[in-house]
């Protein structure tokens, strides 16, 4: 099971050996994906470069009212950090429920958007941030917007050589909200059966002007829930506005069954979970004058 | 009676040396020239090997020994039955069966070798639903059958396994005397023990042949035996030696990889080290069997139970292993800690080909109390009777007779209901979508024999050896106290022998909640026959009669004459060089009431002896999510009547332990089977529950007097898992309206079940 380890100080480093090596090269970040893998010998391999030690990538600010998230900050910086907690709270709920306390110190919220998984824990709050990947290889560099990013199960969309350096959300204005819940049987340590995240931005008068909907674990990627979204925009809040925009996302989906659940409940999940996070996600818009 | 070790919350022995991590554990011993051994395993549920080649594996450079099935004494082994070989031979009867087993220069170069071992197999149709193998056209997993030796009047035909019925009174009579009658059917899956430390042993033989082995075990006597007959050695050639153990919870009883150490070391010359998977634990050792239990309840209009009939159906896997005292066990304990006059109770252990199931804490009585427990609640529900009241009305008394017509002493369980009626404010009102529930235990203490000495130092302090193993549960402290206590030294004085066959006399195992009750009064009785002698020579020395002396405080004082006294160390002194040689106590145990009284009818009963009764009564409020079908355990409360608690700290952290593991089996675990291959088999799909799970849990200890323990003191070990998942239930009974049967209770079946 050996393999060579790399350790570059810098993103120039390390997109040249990316380029260099090729495939067999594989980026490490807190290596909690990437390491049971090569435990369980799903993958082989045979060189790994860990990026934890440059320097570029462990910015955690804002900047031009953007918030940053460089590829080593890990899941318990982010939960930690005051901006995420006041403006970015479906953020701070989703990285908040990844794994364990000892899993979050380690594992990073760049390395889990790569590793694709389609109950992955950031997702569904970064896909209603609309954040930017920022990727980077030894010839140039381009942003990718979130919801282009997942390309299947365990399969991101970046180009061999590349290497994600950071994330960007857009600033948040007053009079918006976000929230995530994550649906499993256990209350740690576990994956989600279903997870939704929910944006909403409401007007003066209450009234919504841009409503998003993420949702994990019911489609081969994290999926925003489009139809349901349109539902809620222009509402204002009500009983019926939210159990409808629950009902349309349960139809939204492709869920399976596993062994963690049928594909049934998933979707009647996905109805109820919905419901719950965008009224929260709404309370939260209401009070809030950032 | 003042005591002054025992009833003390005395910190583990060990404790230190485990939280600063210098405690050795199998994996963390190694040894010149070793090898690494691995087993291959059938991937089949049910086939004939038609041929096994192993060439191509043996050229592999750094392949040190292969064996098969042809490579051992061709004979069957089984705690109960003699079913099972080894290694596969001529057929393989569940998925994960070894086949065949490497050892290799390291980890890397067994697996490779595995890989080149070629099977040819010839598929056979498999039985893997017990209600189905029960039929006469099922495919049949044992040709021979008969052929197997048993170690207890077996009944046993087609796939059954083994077939015990226990009845007394008269069933008919008393249905037709009841106001109503109830039945229900209910179900468990398979669960695994799930202790943190996998299965791991190491084999080296000596320059005389002689075998000595370390392991991760509940017994280096069983462990010996059972190498000794496996391998056709004689038990003075085998030497086990325990390491510290991480969790057993039944696991880690009867061999797991030691036979294959062994092998591999002979036929290597050199040591050999095998360690599980987490992978090769959940899909190929022994869990908890799977259950379907029936069960018919006459019963009066005030709740008293008057007639009561169990089925229980337990699937046993390929192998019988334990099976059939597990299915006796769980049928002598099915009726609960209640008084019922009439009932017939039919156990059956069947085979499938699935996985052979084995020990877990509870020993077949969780499944007839998820049973029987549930019920209970639908009578008391039906009948309009308050849950804890009605198992107050029909709770045993002392001097009562329990199922089989067995005497009790102390019977604890009404001050248990109290305790916890009590400690919860049982009546006080709920919040919307929560309810609580209430379930009982009753589990035995004892079984079979235990044996210690208790040599006194030349320095008067002393070293207690038992063959207790400690892993992880604490019975080294409370060896340590009971010894202490008797001889009148204090804990620091006393050393617990570490278990190695050679040095630690023979007992059964760390197994049936037995080692404070039978290994302590095996360590008490032997303590108080060096007391004796201590006295002895002290009166020989002191030129008094022996019976005017008393020992206590590392002095032999006279009882009239205070100022007439010798300490235990002169006493040490003069015993190692003077007169009469080392003072060595010793004390060999067996419990010896009758377990059946004539009158009852009992076939196929796989036990001799059986115990002391402790009794628990749990009471947990739940949380449910109506719309999610989540059940959040959110308050929980354990009654136990242990007899004296010889170390309250420790009673107390197995009563948690056990009530941490009764919320997995109620709310997650479940060893999925999919056409005949464990799919659980990561800690990730086979969900145990965190920290996070579990309540705060008070336990509250209720102290009887067992006339026949040490100190009065009876045991704990594995009622506090028992009771836990029917009183979950009850609970989400009482929360939403909805009865689940079985287990564990996904939110998918609280859904369903709410949407009749
Ligand atoms: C016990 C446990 C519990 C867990 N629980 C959860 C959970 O509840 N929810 C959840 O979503 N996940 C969970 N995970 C999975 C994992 O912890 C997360 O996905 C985590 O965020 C991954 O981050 P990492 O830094 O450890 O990634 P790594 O393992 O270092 O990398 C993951 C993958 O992304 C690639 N990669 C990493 N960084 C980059 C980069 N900058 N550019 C290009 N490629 C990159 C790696 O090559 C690898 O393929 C759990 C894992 C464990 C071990």
């Amino acid at each position: 099971m050996g393999f060579e380890y790399f350790r570059p100080g810098s993103v120039e480093e390390a997109v040249s050996l990316l380029f260099e090596h090729g495939p067999q090269m594989n980026v490490l970040a807190g290596g909690t994906d990437l390491l049971v893998k090569i435990k369980h010998k799903a993958i082989h391999v045979s060189k790994v470069m860990d990026i934890t030690g440059i320097d570029d990538l462990r910015i955690l600010n804002e900047d031009n009212q953007d918030l940053i998230i460089g590829a080593a900050i890990t899941q318990n910086e982010i939960v930690r950090h005051p901006i995420v907690a006041q403006k970015y709270t479906a953020l701070k709920e989703g990285a908040g429920q990844l794994g364990s306390r000892q899993v979050r110190n380690l594992a990073t919220v760049v390395g889990n958007i790569c590793n694709a998984s389609p109950s992955a824990e950031t997702a569904p709050a970064l896909l209603v941030y609309e954040a930017k990947v920022t990727a980077v290889s030894c010839r140039d560099s381009r942003e990718i917007a979130i919801k282009d990013f997942f390309a299947g199960p365990g399969k991101n969309s970046l180009a061999p050589g590349e290497l994600v350096t950071k994330l960007s959300l857009p600033a948040e204005p007053a009079r918006s909200g976000s929230a995530y819940i994550k649906l499993s049987p256990r209350r740690a340590m576990d994956t989600a059966v279903v997870g939704v995240a929910a944006y909403v931005r409401l007007d003066s008068a209450g009234k919504c002007t841009i409503c998003r909907i993420a949702m994990g674990a019911v489609a081969p990627t994290p999926v925003r829930a489009f139809q349901a979204e349109q539902a809620v925009i222009g509402a204002e809040l009500t009983r019926e506005v939210l159990a409808e925009a629950g009902r349309i996302a349960a139809e939204e989906v492709r869920p399976i069954s596993d062994i963690r659940a049928s594909a049934d409940y998933r979707r009647q999940m996905v109805e109820v979970i919905t419901r719950r996070v965008l009224e929260t996600a709404w309370r939260r818009a209401e009070g809030s004058n950032k | 009676m003042g005591f002054s070790v025992v009833g003390q919350n005395l910190p583990r022995l060990e404790g230190k040396e485990k939280v600063t991590g210098q405690a050795k554990y199998i994996d963390d011993l190694n040894f010149p020239n070793m090898l690494h051994g691995k087993l291959l395993r059938s991937p089949y549920p049910h086939a004939r090997i038609v041929a096994i080649d192993t060439a191509a594996a043996k050229a592999l450079p750094g392949v040190k020994a292969i064996i098969t099935a042809e490579d051992l004494p061709d004979r069957r082994h089984g705690p109960f039955v003699q079913d099972t070989p080894l290694l596969a031979r001529g057929k393989v009867n569940y998925v994960g069966e070894p086949v065949a087993a490497v050892a290799a220069v390291s980890l890397e170069v067994a697996e490779r070798a595995l890989s080149l071992i070629k099977v040819n197999y010839e598929r056979l149709s498999e039985v893997l639903d017990p209600l189905i193998a029960m039929e006469s056209d099922a495919p049949v997993v044992h040709e021979n059958l008969d052929a197997y030796p048993a170690v207890f009047p077996v009944q046993r035909h087609g796939n059954i396994c083994s077939l015990i019925t226990i009845e007394d009174g008269d069933i008919e009579q008393g249905f037709k005397t009841a106001d109503f009658v109830f039945e229900d059917t209910f179900t468990t899956p398979m669960a695994h023990q799930c202790h943190l430390e996998t299965n791991g042993a190491i084999a080296a033989i000596d320059a005389q042949g002689r075998v000595t082995v370390w392991a991760s075990t509940q017994s280096v006597h069983l462990n010996q035996i059972r190498i000794a007959e496996t391998l056709d050695m004689p038990m003075s050639k085998v030497r086990v030696i325990q390491t510290r153990v991480g969790g057993g919870f039944g696991a880690k009883v009867e061999l797991t990889v030691q036979p294959y150490c062994v092998a591999l070391a002979r036929l290597s010359k050199r040591p050999v080290k095998i360690i599980l998977t987490r992978e090769e634990e959940l899909v190929a050792t022994r869990p908890r069997h799977s259950s379907i239990v029936t069960v018919k309840t006459g019963v009066k209009k005030d709740g008293t139970l008057v007639a009561r009939q169990i089925k229980l159906i337990y699937d046993t896997g390929a192998y019988a292993d334990d099976g059939p005292g597990i299915v006796g066990f769980g049928s002598l304990m099915a009726n609960g800690p209640y008084r019922i006059p009439n009932y017939k109770i039919e156990g059956y252990c069947v085979y499938t080909n699935k996985v052979a199931t084995g020990a877990y804490r509870g020993f077949g009585n969780p499944q007839a109390a998820w049973a029987c427990e549930s019920q209970l609640d639908i009578i008391s529900r039906e009948l309009g009777i308050d849950p804890l009241e009605i198992r107050l009305r029909n709770a045993l008394d002392p001097g009562d007779k329990t199922v089989g017509g067995q005497n009790l002493f102390s019977v604890g369980i009404k001050e248990c209901l109290k305790a916890i009626k009590e400690g919860m404010d049982w009546e006080s009102p709920k919040s919307k979508n929560r309810g609580r529930g209430v379930a009982c235990v009753h589990h035995l203490s004892g079984l079979l024999a235990s044996s210690a000495y208790v040599r006194i130092n030349q320095d008067g302090t002393a070293h207690v050896a038992v063959g207790a193993a400690d892993i992880g549960q604490g019975s080294d402290t409370t060896m340590a106290q009971i010894a202490a206590e008797e001889l009148g030294l204090s804990i620091e004085d006393v050393a617990v022998v570490s278990q190695d066959t050679d040095s630690t006399p023979y007992n059964w195992a760390t197994t049936a909640t037995r080692l404070t009750y039978m290994a302590g009064n095996a360590v008490r009785r032997a303590a108080a026959d060096a007391k004796q002698q201590l006295i002895n020579l002290a009166a020989e020395v002191l030129g008094l009669p022996a019976d005017k002396l008393s020992a206590r405080n590392k002095v032999v004082v006279s009882v009239d004459e205070p100022q007439k006294r010798i300490s235990y160390a002169e006493l040490g002194v003069i015993s190692h060089w003077v007169k009469g040689g080392q003072i060595i106590g010793n004390n060999s145990w067996m419990f010896n009431e009758q377990p059946f009284s004539i009158d009852v009818k009992v076939t196929g009963f796989p036990f001799r002896v059986l115990g002391a009764y402790n009794y628990g009564a749990h009471a947990v409020e739940v949380e449910v999510d109506h719309e999610t079908g989540l059940v959040r355990v959110v308050n929980a409360l354990t009654a136990h009547d242990v007899g004296k608690a010889i170390n309250p700290l420790s009673v107390e952290g197995q009563s948690q332990g056990g009530f941490t593991q009764g919320v997995g089996y109620a709310l997650f675990e479940d060893l999925k089977v999919k056409d005949g291959k464990i799919i659980s088999n990561t800690l990730l799909d086979y969900k145990i529950p965190t920290a996070v799970d579990v309540p705060a849990i008070k336990s509250l200890i209720v102290e009887t007097n067992e006339q026949t323990g040490p100190f009065g003191a009876k045991g704990i070990g594995e009622a506090p898992l028992v009771p836990v998942a029917p009183a979950i239930a009850n609970a989400v009974y009482d929360a939403i309206g909805v009865r689940v049967k079985d287990l564990p209770l996904t939110p998918e079946r609280i859904l369903d079940a709410l949407k009749v």
